[in-house]
């Protein structure tokens, strides 16, 4: 961590819909440069709210966003120097897609930055090839498959060369090949040094992904700590309404440390010490 | 389909009665029937008439032409067909243009006659009205008796049939020519260019790719309802259609507010702006475009002669 302070901070913040049952309340996290971070939660636990918080697309009630040291005010240009550092990937690619090709959908963001033509064009080629979507520039959105609509939807927020990805709830809907990809592409960028903040209720993605897990529950955020850390508090788990991950539970109960990630990682070092 | 086949047959029998023998006129009005039913065929299963047109002119070959110079080409050949009196001119077109899309964009044969079978019905019963004249009298070249008088008819109207028909079918040729060589954003993206206002374009933007999207909920709520057997009986279907309706409408609006979010979670300031890159007018395109424009200017001048 080259940098001391934190790239993203939210401060107590909360936030209602106004029908009642505040959607987020009091939540503090900071978010540091390069971090791998999960957002677990069950369904209407608040993630997307929270998200759309972090990128100033709803005001929170109370509380402040800072970014990197510095409170983000209501003014536009402090709005859009947040939303340049922080992108959102929707969790349906339909919702967020709205360009008729693949290109002018990805240049959207860096248009909007207001960037000269040729600096839109090299960012787009650079996401394009980035997500492997060169072969389909000009095919518009609708005839792409659900795994392609959401490298486009990762490539849009690419090409705004942010410091920081929120994912919302990425593996949602996805395969099990498209979301092996996913998570090689998610490790991809993460080497060249983004910082990740993934939603999901999948545990073992998560297990498998995140170095720092935060949880939420009813608007409340519950856990903020290393993922072994989280994963063994059986109770905490519980009043999410969570479980653990497999290869996590049977490494416990095999009296594994430290515990692997991935189940192959635990199937090498079973074979090993048998 | 069987309705289609018959009208043509009776515009057919109707048009040339007079010109050439009786039974030459039937064999020909009888084919071109039995042709239509051949084609037909197809017509069954057809999947999604919305987006069908967009999803054949992404494919076709041509679209990799330069937009503007596609929209600018079959307008111009639209307007001169319709502005001009000339049977062998718009039957030119006709021929022309179906050239262009099944050989030039390769749009299947089939795909291309379906589509034209949608105003085909209406151009036939319009067609249809115009040959037939009511008089007290019998006249003309052909009289059936109706009512008090006769239903006939004359010289006069064959031929403002024929042209009438032969413009309205090269003017939907041009269009269809235009639609299935150029997908919709493309046409979209040249009328910015013609300093439509911005708000209309932006709203074309949205509103073609929320057709997409709404069509596939719509299709997948209507399986859904057939599923449940929504579409039992009379009132199952009264009933289906307006919660679907009901359900379409507050989706709609769902989706309208999530994706504003997504929008504005991109930098969004109200100005809908995307990057595309150029499809450059090519010389031999130009050429071509050239050539065809040749070839109907010289169909006109030898019609004029001859006829
Ligand atoms: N646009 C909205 N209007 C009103 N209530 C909403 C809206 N979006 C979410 N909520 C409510 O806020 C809570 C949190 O929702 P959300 O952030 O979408 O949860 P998650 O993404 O974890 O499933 C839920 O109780 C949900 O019903
Ligand atoms: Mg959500």
């Amino acid at each position: 961590m080259t940098q001391p302070e934190s790239l993203l901070e939210l401060r107590s913040i909360s936030y209602s819909y106004g029908n009642g049952e505040p959607a987020l309340r009091g939540i503090s996290v900071s978010i540091r440069t390069g971090e791998r971070i999960a957002l677990l939660g069950n369904n209407g636990a608040g993630k997307s709210t929270f998200f759309l918080c972090c990128n100033g697309v709803l005001k929170p009630q109370s509380g402040s966003v800072l970014l990197n040291g510095t409170v983000v005010s209501n003014k536009k240009r402090d709005l859009a120097e947040l939303r340049r550092h922080v992108g959102i990937v929707f969790q349906d690619p339909d919702h967020q897609i709205i360009a008729s090709t693949v290109e002018s959908e990805v240049s959207f963001g860096p248009m909007n930055l207001g960037l000269p033509k040729s600096q839109v064009a090299g960012r787009l080629d650079a996401a394009l090839k980035a997500m492997n979507l060169e072969a389909m520039r000009t095919r518009p959105p609708h005839y792409l498959s659900g795994g392609e609509k959401k490298r486009v939807s990762i490539a849009d927020i690419l090409a705004m060369e942010p410091s920081l990805i929120l994912l919302d709830e990425p593996t949602a809907g996805l395969d099990c090949a498209h979301t092996v990809r996913l998570e090689e592409t998610m490790a991809a960028l993460h080497r060249q040094g983004m910082a990740m903040l993934v939603s999901t209720h999948d545990v073992n993605f998560a297990w498998r992904f995140a170095d720092r897990i935060l949880v939420l529950s009813k608007g409340d955020l519950i856990a903020d700590a290393p993922a072994a850390e989280v994963f063994s508090q059986t109770a905490l788990l519980q009043q999410a309404g969570l479980e653990k991950p497999a290869v996590f539970a049977l490494s416990e109960a095999l009296g594994i440390h430290p515990i692997p990630r991935t189940m192959e990682e635990l199937t090498c070092q079973i074979r090993q010490s048998s | 389909m069987i309705l289609i086949s018959i009208l043509t047959a009776a515009v057919v029998l109707l048009t040339f009665y007079g010109w050439m023998g009786t039974p030459l006129l039937l064999a020909l009005s009888l084919s071109v029937a039995a042709l239509i039913l051949v084609l037909g065929r197809h017509h069954e299963h057809r999947h999604d008439d919305l987006t069908m047109l967009d999803s054949l002119a992404v494919r076709s070959r041509l679209s990799s032409m330069n937009p503007a110079l596609k929209a600018a080409f079959f307008v111009l050949i639209l307007i001169v067909s319709v502005a001009v009196d000339s049977v062998p001119l718009n039957a030119a077109v006709i021929v022309l243009m179906a050239l262009i899309t099944v050989a030039g964009g390769k749009i299947p044969l089939h795909a291309y006659l379906e589509l034209l079978l949608i105003p085909a019905a209406f151009l036939l019963v319009g067609g249809l009205a115009l040959l037939l004249d009511y008089s007290p009298v019998p006249s003309g070249v052909l009289q059936l008796p109706f009512f008090a008088g006769y239903l006939v008819v004359t010289r006069a109207c064959q031929i403002s049939s024929l042209v009438i028909l032969c413009k309205a079918l090269a003017a939907v040729s041009c269009l269809y020519a235009l639609s299935l060589s150029t997908p919709l954003h493309e046409l979209i993206a040249v009328l910015r260019k013609l300093k439509l206002p911005e708000l209309v374009i932006e709203l074309m933007f949205l509103i073609y790719r929320y057709i997409f999207i709404l069509s596939r909920i719509l299709s997948d709520m209507k399986t859904a309802a057939d599923a449940r057997f929504g579409f039992s009986c009379r009132s199952a279907v009264m009933r289906t259609a307006g919660g679907t309706m009901t359900n379409l409408l507050i989706l709609s609006f769902r989706k309208a507010s999530t994706s504003y979010d997504a929008m504005e979670s991109r930098c969004y300031d109200g100005h809908l702006v995307f990057f595309t890159s150029p499809k450059a007018v090519k010389e031999l395109h130009l050429l071509m475009a050239f050539c065809c424009i040749l070839a109907l200017s010289a169909v006109y001048c030898v019609g004029r002669w001859f006829l």
